[in-house]
């Protein structure tokens, strides 16, 4: 558990929409933010100027849906992941990250009334009880940042831990879980980790956990029920990419396999803007191309052999199923031979949820 | 004091001459200033704001005093936007003097105009505000972020600082590339690109060092290499791009070739992503046609290769 100093580094004032001011998760992380300033506002568009950075957080309702399909990428297949808007924006920082394009003048945001969400999942996954549906809270947000200030993620597995079809995931870059070993109805929830060798991981990622911490914390949630996600995203092409990521799967071996619910896979990519915000990152001076949906990605070429060689490893000690996070049905034929949809095993995770 | 007076040069010469910033441009008409016909030397809080030229053309014609006006104090940013109205040359300043403009908006209080350094990137937000503020004039169009401009430029090693005064590359480009020895730029100066491919030059150049760590001397040694080639951006480019421009050559000798002269067109995907290969050919005649199917025919043996440049 991070300490209390931990977020007032992080969050240097507080601005809570007036419908929430109440929220029992509200006045949970306050209680733990006792010398941070906290401003009661109409809504948002109440922040000054001078405060839309990453050191305010906004905690209040969300304005339209918070539930909606991962809107994929142009000619690039998509997993069919279910979003769900809960923390938005990321005090990381980490070197690669798209959230660095678009939230650089927001602050951090939470919404703090999940019962919308929840109930929406649960309607989902009524209606659609013959498809595994995935879901989780790490598209716009780190899912386990701020968790252990505002718990919001226990209700979403509660809520969601009687419906078998509902795979409801917490992705991270953190070891923040203990707040979460000790729920009792977990259900299918996964906690998904986002890994990296540990140079790429300074060089990258020096916020975020270490590797060691990220799977000790992955060996704490195993043992008290959760399911494991492993998510090798993104990839970074070296001299020794090979070995460096062999050693890091090597390293995931002692998990059983059966436990874990699904390992993704992309290398590094990036949109213009995005590039624009970077500055000068080593990674960027590898061979990049630009790709239908005006991301650039490494050639096809480095990037088939890259997915293929990994798909490879991984087979050798899990059974999960491995896809890939937004690549083309050429990619995707040439590293695993086929499109997903006539891969057994992924067939199911690709399937479309219905009515989202 | 305010209001008009006439100066002796030798009072003028007294005053202070921070604000002599700008590049001498066009004298006056010889023997205006002699009758007095020359506009008002503006003074303020005992600094001379702008007439330095007229000055000048005084001391060469032998006029011993001129028109002047005294102004009440104001900041210096006022005593700038002033002398830059006088000045009326919103777009055409050159690098140095809008370094001049930043150090003589930077110095103040304790910070001297001798002593002031606008190339630390440490410069005040008031600063940066008053310099936009003051865009106008300079730029001809209102840029917030001229103060940080001059700041870049000011930090630049000097053949860089030349290339971007005489447009020969951009700022943003300069800035970025710095750190490459200084002989890549004289070499630039002299190599006959045009200022978008010494731009791209550059960046690539710069990009393979970053990536290869090289050592200036084999820094030095690529961009020669390359600018003695006969395609200097293509010799670079595939330093930069070394498995794209592989595949290209490859498919380039695969198609000429097999293909060269027969009408065929053969196309891989954009930057060879996909997993198709298309052809085009025209045909008038059952006998144009057979001809083409027999070229086509020809690939069948080289399937394998070409393939082999998409995964």
């Amino acid at each position: 558990m991070p300490s209390s100093s931990y977020y007032t580094d992080l969050i240097h004032r507080v601005y809570v929409e007036e419908g929430v001011v109440d929220s029992p998760y509200l006045q949970k992380a306050l209680g733990r933010l006792p010398e941070v300033p906290v401003h009661p506002v109409k809504d948002r568009g109440e922040i000054p100027q001078k405060d839309l950075n990453r050191h305010t957080l906004f905690a209040g309702n969300p304005r339209g849906q918070t539930v909606t399909r991962c809107p994929g990428s142009k000619g690039h297949l998509c997993c069919n992941y279910i979003t769900v808007d809960l923390y938005l924006g990321c005090t990381l920082g980490c070197g690669y990250c798209i959230m660095e394009s678009y939230l650089n003048f927001s602050p951090l945001t939470v919404y703090l009334e999940p019962e919308g969400s929840i109930a929406r999942l649960q309607e989902l996954a009524r209606e659609n009880p013959d498809i595994t549906l995935r879901a989780g809270t790490g598209e716009v947000g780190d899912s386990l940042l701020l968790d252990p200030l505002f718990g919001l993620s226990e209700p979403f597995i509660t809520g969601l831990s009687q419906y078998p079809n509902v795979y409801f995931e917490l992705k991270t870059k953190t070891h923040f879980v203990d707040h979460l070993l000790d729920i009792e109805e977990k259900g299918n929830a996964v906690i998904g980790f986002s890994l990296n060798p540990q140079q790429h991981v300074e060089a990258f990622e020096p916020q975020a956990s270490r590797l060691d911490e990220r799977l000790a914390a992955a060996r704490r949630v195993l043992n008290s029920g959760y399911n494991l996600a492993f998510h090798f995203d993104p990839v970074f092409l070296s001299d020794n990419w090979r070995e460096e990521y062999t050693r890091l799967i090597a390293r995931l071996t002692d998990f059983p396999a059966d436990r874990i619910a699904w390992i993704s896979l992309g290398t590094m990519r990036y949109t213009p803007a995005l590039k624009e915000k970077l500055g000068e990152q080593p990674f960027l001076y590898e061979e990049f191309v630009p790709c239908r949906d005006g991301k650039f990605r490494y050639p096809q070429k480095i990037r088939s052999d890259i997915y293929h060689t990994l798909y490879e490893e991984l087979k050798k000690h899990f059974t999960a199923p491995v896809y890939l996070c937004m690549e083309s049905p050429a990619v995707w034929r040439y590293a695993f031979g086929q499109v997903p949809g006539k891969i057994e095993g992924l067939r199911a995770i690709f399937q479309k949820v219905r009515s989202v | 004091m305010v209001g008009f007076q006439v100066l002796a040069l030798a009072e003028i010469d007294a005053l202070s001459g921070e604000l002599d910033i700008f590049t001498p441009g066009q004298a006056p008409l010889p023997g205006l200033v002699a009758k007095g016909m020359h506009v008002p030397i503006p003074i303020c809080s005992g600094m001379l704001i702008w007439g330095y030229e007229i000055l000048r053309t005084a001391r060469i014609q032998g006029v011993g005093q001129l028109n002047c006006q005294f102004l009440p104090p104001c900041p210096h940013q006022e005593m700038l936007s002033l002398a830059l109205k006088l000045e009326n040359r919103a777009g055409n300043f050159s690098w140095s003097e809008k370094e001049n403009m930043l150090r003589f908006l930077s110095a103040s209080g304790e910070r001297s105009y001798e002593s002031v350094s606008i190339a630390d990137g440490s410069l005040p937000v008031a600063v940066i505000d008053l310099l936009a503020d003051l865009s106008p004039l300079v730029e001809a169009h209102r840029d917030p972020q001229l103060a940080v401009k001059i700041s870049t430029f000011a930090a630049l090693p000097q053949a860089l600082k030349d290339l971007v005064a005489e447009a020969q590359i951009d700022l943003k480009t300069a800035a970025r590339v710095q750190n490459l020895p200084a002989v890549i730029f004289h070499q630039l100066r002299s190599s006959g690109l045009t200022y978008s491919q010494r731009r791209q030059f550059l960046n690539e150049l710069f990009e393979v060092s970053q990536k290869h760590n090289l050592s200036d001397r084999e820094a030095i040694a690529e961009s020669e290499a390359a600018l003695q080639a006969e395609r200097p951006l293509e010799k670079i480019h595939r330093l930069r791009f070394p498995t794209l421009t592989a595949m290209e050559q490859s498919f380039a000798s695969i198609e000429q070739d097999l293909l060269q002269g027969s009408g065929v067109q053969l196309k891989p995907p954009p930057y060879f992503e996909g997993e198709a290969f298309s052809v085009e050919f025209v045909f008038n005649s059952a006998e144009t046609f057979t001809r083409k199917l027999d070229t086509l025919r020809t690939l069948e043996g080289q399937l394998d290769a070409l393939f082999e440049l998409l995964h």
